[in-house]
């Protein structure tokens, strides 16, 4: 089948993927303590962990969490410096449920000294209501929870402090990906590699989620699908505590393969080659006159010269 | 000298008794090398002994030496430990380590505020109060060093125990010598150790203190330090009950035995708590000096301890925001004073304050590093902290006293005979005593030491 190309050349998703990332070796990351600004985020979507269970998953949602809470009280013993945030993802909503003390006052977050971490986060979980259920949205929104969790890293360093730590935000996921989106998800991951912040996840389920092996792909982190779920602590002290700088002593686990399939703007879906506009780097699985995002004409003049063969 | 560095003096026995404390336990790990730290974190949970070829694996190729240095650290600490199974070496980490560790992690974290009474809250000392006397307790102390304060620190009258005695400590520590007349004056080392970063200067007290306990038993010693690091774990100003005396009434540490309320007692004349008094009972509050003693040695815990107030600039010119004494007395050991302000310290960094302060003893980079550390915040934020110009220039000084080498001379001059200043030279040579000739003149130096070997031999050959 021939295809009109746009004005732009055909990338493969993979092709893409390399364009948009900046070289690595070149970034230069600004000189920091060892200290670490860990924002850990925890899926809490009522979908995700009945299904789990009803899968015959033997966590739950509370031993997530209090295995988290020891995760908590060891990262915070690790280094003096280390602060942490943990943020629950809803399905809708997003709530802190505990910030490190130095942190708390920054992000409007207002801790009960008289309780331990422990009885803290399960009481803010529970006086949690999230908003109601929205009829229609299939999936947890988890470029929301990204957005939210980048911003509150944002505002956490904002005072000398705070301001020297290594920024890191590891996921806790568990549902799969939602097509629909991709494109918030990659805002998510450019702005995240502007500042800095290494995406780190963490597979709770047996789901692959191809965004997230991308933000860590793109932002060096790690991106690991758990095989057997009640050893969560032991992963996560064994390689999620570690700090970029740590990284390079020790061995990570490194990634198979990244899933580069991105979805494309038009209609959503999972493309492993399509249409990019010249311009703004859009993806489209059809050819199209016009770009939608940036409203870039291509050229009428678009002529047999610039048919290509594709592989479909 | 930090916590990990001191404890690695001690035998295995005592190292045992330590670890059944949670809180050295976690004093301890904070103290480790970064890679050690994420062993111990590995193996934290796990129950069995697990192969050393699995540990051996769990470093990056490039970093070998890394990962045998961090090994061999915690063997040192005696936290891992080998075992044999079915022919294969086997490690596992302490269990007592372990058990106490755990149970740190796993339960309340933090000392909290929970336990402390609201009244007590209300009337306990501000964050200032705390701050001031913590600076007066520690300057008085390095003021005393100096000479230029008469006495030591005073203890605090709340608590009813003992003062403890500096002079013995300052003594064995190395820092003051007593001259044939018995009166105290500061050593090279003590120079040193003005320069050194309040952590690791409180270490070395705290060393020499704890030395002392440990004359004493394992036990009084694994309290002591299990006190001592507890405090690092509050949070400046959360008050605790003073250890009640024990049943003894007079207190003193009598038998043997130092009490933990002796050792508040002391722990408040260095500073490191104010003693105040409410609803009829002693409290204790930790001040930012306690910090220090878990903080490590990392930027953060020397902010929190040290405010920096160093301005130095590309024409070597230094500006000290301090109304402090001390500090004026140390800046003067390296900076000439160009003018005293009742809160700023002007100076020039100079060839002559410089060099002065090297032949007293002080390393060029230890005088960068006293500057780098005590910056003023905004300076510290900058990379480099100092300008490099000046850095150089400092350790170019350093290098020019190296330049030139004295040696006692004697010099050797009218030889009879051309040859017999030929031997002699070359006589002088053999011996490794030769610095200098002058053929035309028949003139040479040498060494003095060898003065007798060379003048004999001059002897023997004028008479052949």
């Amino acid at each position: 089948m021939a295809r009109l190309q746009p004005k732009g050349p055909l990338f493969t998703a993979q092709e893409r993927a390399i364009l948009l990332a900046p070289d690595r070796h070149t970034q230069t990351r600004k000189k920091l303590g060892d200290g670490q600004l860990l924002l850990v985020q925890v899926e809490t979507s009522d979908q995700f962990w009945t299904n789990s269970s009803q899968r015959g998953h033997i966590i739950s949602l509370k031993s997530t969490l209090q295995q988290l809470v020891v995760f908590i009280q060891t990262f915070e013993l690790f280094h003096e410096e280390n602060m942490i945030v943990l943020l629950a993802a809803g399905d809708t909503d997003s709530c802190i449920l505990y910030a490190s003390e130095q942190l708390g006052s920054l992000l409007g977050w207002h801790q009960d000294t008289t309780l331990a971490a422990p009885d803290q986060i399960i009481r803010s979980l529970e006086e949690w209501k999230p908003a109601d259920h929205k009829e229609g949205l299939e999936k947890p929104a988890v470029s929301a929870t990204l957005s939210r969790a980048l911003c509150l890293l944002h505002k956490a360093r904002a005072t000398p402090a705070t301001n020297k730590l290594l920024p890191r935000i590891l996921c806790l996921h568990g549902s799969p990906d939602a097509a629909s989106q991709y494109i918030a998800i990659m805002n998510c991951i450019f702005s995240a590699q502007r500042n800095n912040v290494v995406l780190d996840t963490c597979m709770l389920g047996s789901d692959n989620s191809a965004f997230l092996q991308q933000a860590a792909h793109l932002s060096g982190g790690i991106y690991l699908q758990q095989g057997s779920p009640p050893v969560l602590l032991q992963t996560l002290l064994t390689i999620f505590a570690s700090s970029i700088h740590m990284r390079t002593f020790l061995r990570s686990p490194e990634q198979a393969g990244v899933d580069f399939r991105a979805s494309c703007f038009c209609h959503k879906n999972l493309i492993d080659l399509g249409f990019v506009c010249s311009v703004c780097l859009s993806i489209f699985c059809q050819h199209q006159l016009e770009c939608p995002t940036c409203g870039t004409v291509y050229g009428s003049s678009a002529g047999p010269s610039t048919m290509r063969n594709t592989a479909h | 000298m930090d916590l990990a560095v001191y404890l690695e003096t001690l035998p295995p026995v005592t190292l045992q008794r330590l670890y059944q404390s949670k809180w050295t336990c976690q004093a301890v790990l904070r103290a480790l090398p970064p890679l050690a730290k994420h062993y111990v974190l590995r193996l934290l949970f796990v129950e069995r002994p697990i192969p050393a070829r699995l540990i051996d694996s769990w470093h990056a190729v490039k970093f070998r030496s890394t990962h045998e240095l961090a090994v061999e650290k915690l063997a040192r600490l005696q936290l891992l430990k080998p075992a044999t199974s079915q022919g294969e070496t086997m490690l596992f980490l302490d269990r007592t380590f372990q058990a106490s560790l755990q149970e740190a992690v796993c339960g309340r974290g933090k000392l909290g505020m929970a336990d402390v009474p609201q009244d007590v809250r209300q009337i306990q000392p501000q964050t200032e109060q705390l701050d001031k006397y913590a600076r007066q307790q520690w300057e008085t102390l390095l003021m005393y060093l100096v000479g230029s304060a008469p006495c030591p620190p005073s203890s605090a009258p709340l608590l009813g125990v003992p003062s403890l005695e500096f002079d013995p400590i300052l003594d064995t520590a190395g820092l003051t010598a007593a001259d044939a007349r018995g009166s105290r004056s500061i050593t090279e080392k003590g120079f040193r150790f003005l320069l050194m970063d309040t952590y690791n200067q409180l270490w070395t007290l705290l060393r020499e203190y704890l030395v002392d306990a440990d004359r004493r038993s394992g036990q009084v010693l694994a309290e002591a330090i299990s006190f001592m690091v507890q405090l690092g774990f509050r949070e400046a100003s959360h008050p605790l009950p003073a250890p009640a005396h024990s049943s003894k009434p007079d207190g003193k540490a009598s038998e043997g035995h130092l009490q933990e309320r002796t050792v508040s007692g002391h722990l408040a004349q260095l500073g490191l708590l104010l003693p105040f008094k409410a609803g009829g009972q002693v409290w204790l509050c930790p001040t930012r000096l306690s910090m220090a003693l878990t903080g490590g040695s990392s930027a953060k815990s020397q902010q929190d301890v040290t405010e920096g107030f160093c301005i130095v600039e590309t024409n070597y010119r230094v500006y000290a925001h301090t109304d402090s004494k001390l500090q004026h007395a140390i800046l003067r050991l390296f900076i000439r004073c160009e003018c005293l302000l009742p809160n700023l310290f002007v100076g020039t960094l100079t060839r002559e304050s410089v060099t002065s302060a090297l032949t007293c003893g002080i390393t060029a980079d230890e005088i960068l590093q006293y500057l780098r550390q005590h910056a003023h915040p905004q300076c510290a934020t900058r990379s480099p902290v100092l300008p490099e110009v000046v850095a150089d220039q400092v350790r170019l000084w350093q290098a020019d006293t190296q330049r030139v080498k004295y040696h006692t001379a004697t010099l050797y001059h009218d030889f009879p005979r051309p040859e017999v200043f030929t031997k002699a030279a070359s006589k002088a040579k053999e011996l490794g005593a030769w610095l200098w000739e002058d053929t035309g003149q028949r003139t040479f130096a040498a060494i003095t030491a060898f003065h007798p070997q060379i003048r004999d031999y001059i002897r023997e050959i004028q008479h052949q």
